[in-house]
């Protein structure tokens, strides 16, 4: 009975150390709270933004509602989703979304800072200037068809325009709302050596 | 009665204060220190990734000059770039001055492109010569860029980071001592219950060295963290794991030790 007794005033006495020792903690932490909570949080949010999470959609996913002109899920980044041809110029390459150099080494790259075939808006594309790709771009006429074929839908643009610009210019490439033109672009020269500043732009509305 | 509320406030300070200084241990003994980052780079393959990831974009700058891709046939090696790297991570722990390869890059370069042009016998025009020259300094930016991410930066990031170290040495001192001496304070005061006081300071600080994991756990994507690249994105990861890690592992080391003194202490003073 004494034993008892003792043991149950020296659990008494841990818990209560740990009762005092949880008081301490949620003073710091209020504290804590209090005074940095926007600091804490935007840093848990900013890590949380370079977080990125792996699409899981697959293309198959991916489709548009007519009605709104608007893609209702958006292929992941790097995937080839489409096809774009030149049927005059010999082209058929693999239309990639999104347009870093090691996307551009397999086929044509779309631009994030544009739309998709379909939105109704512009559509920016571009392609290196070897044999493999674009090469021959610049031989491109008024009128040419260019046609791309999407995992969810077929479009077909006519060339209205063609422009050489400097690389800085990129008031030439940038993105409109007003309608859905096609902007594709390569390096130009196309026969040069080395690290061309130019760029061969075809301009092509939607039929 | 009043000298049992000066006890828990020191109580409550000594908590604070063994807190800054193991906290300040652990970022001393990992982020701030060079040769913690270099092993960190070694163990996650930093160096070859990074060889890979600067290949990978030389040849993606390559496809559209024209030139053959042999050009970039041993321009660079993986301990050229491991030497780099380690040479500006020593800077930016205040160790030595920068000093990456780029001349030997592009003098190597230079002569790839030569032994190419003369094996095709092309003769080049003044415009081709300067696109190349463009080409040379492209490739030669992007290897340093891949080094370094962003070299005008690097002495501010240095300055910064000599500072918080400096900072962060003196600060950890000063907490150990001021720890010592609320210790001592505590003794001097309640000799009898001294013992009480800090095992539940101890608990307390062993507690909010676990919260970071708690926080991790529940509120951030750490795994998930991708900037710059997959290698740098590694690395940080691994940096702010091990530090929370460490946070942790001390933590419940301290929360068990501040609650075995604090129940021998009820048992000894029971009796």
């Amino acid at each position: 009975m004494h034993r008892e007794r003792k043991n149950n005033t020296i659990m008494k006495a841990t818990i209560s150390n740990l009762v005092v020792a949880f008081i301490y903690v949620l003073i710091i932490v209020l504290t804590i709270g209090i005074l940095f909570s926007s600091t804490i949080s935007k840093a848990i949010s900013l890590i949380n933004t370079i977080s990125i999470d792996k699409n899981n959609e697959t293309l198959e996913d991916v489709k548009i509602d007519l009605e709104h002109n608007q893609l209702q899920s958006y292929p992941e980044f790097g995937s080839k989703y489409a096809t774009i041809i030149i049927e005059d110029l010999d082209i058929n390459l693999p239309l990639y979304y999104g347009d870093t150099y090691s996307i551009l080494r397999y086929g044509v790259g779309q631009s994030i800072a544009g739309y998709f075939p379909g939105e109704g808006k512009s559509i920016i594309c571009m392609g290196h200037n070897s044999k493999k790709f674009l090469r021959r771009l610049p031989e491109i006429k008024i009128g040419t068809k260019i046609r791309i074929e999407t995992v969810y839908g077929n479009y077909t643009y006519t060339v209205q325009e063609t422009k050489i610009v400097h690389q800085t210019e990129l008031d030439a490439i940038k993105p409109q709302r007003e309608k859905e033109i096609l902007t594709l672009y390569t390096c130009y020269p196309v026969d040069t050596l080395g690290y061309p500043t130019q760029r061969f732009i075809v301009y092509a509305p939607l039929d | 009665m009043a000298k049992k509320i000066v006890t828990y406030i020191l109580g409550f300070i000594l908590v604070i204060t063994l807190l800054i200084s193991i906290a300040l241990t652990i970022l001393n003994q990992t982020v701030l220190k060079k040769e913690f980052v270099i092993n960190l780079l070694e163990k996650n393959e930093y160096y070859s990734k990074i060889y890979a990831d600067i290949y990978d974009t030389f040849i993606n700058n390559t496809v559209q000059t024209g030139l053959d891709e042999s050009i970039l046939d041993g321009i660079i090696t993986e301990e050229q770039v491991k030497n780099d790297v380690n040479s500006f991570v020593n800077y930016l722990y205040g160790i030595g001055e920068i000093s990456i390869d780029t001349e030997g890059v592009k003098t190597r370069l230079e002569e790839n492109i030569n032994k190419e042009i003369e094996k095709n016998g092309k003769k080049l025009v003044q415009n081709e010569q300067e696109a190349i020259n463009r080409y040379v300094s492209k490739i030669v930016e992007i290897y340093e860029d891949g080094i370094t991410y962003a070299k005008s930066y690097a002495k501010t990031i240095s300055n910064i980071v000599q500072k918080v170290q400096k900072a962060s040495n003196i600060a950890q001192i000063v907490g150990y001592v001021a720890t010592f001496v609320i210790a001592l304070i505590l003794i001097t005061i309640n000799k009898l219950k001294v013992v009480k006081y800090i095992s539940v300071s101890i608990m307390s600080s062993g507690i909010l060295l676990i919260i970071p994991k708690i926080i991790e756990a529940s509120a951030m994507e750490i795994h998930n963290i991708l900037i710059l690249n997959l290698a740098f994105s590694e690395v940080l990861i691994n940096v702010i794991e091990t530090i929370i890690s460490s946070f942790m592992i001390t933590g419940i080391i301290l929360f068990v030790i501040g609650f075995v003194f604090s129940t021998i202490y009820a048992k000894v003073d029971k009796e």
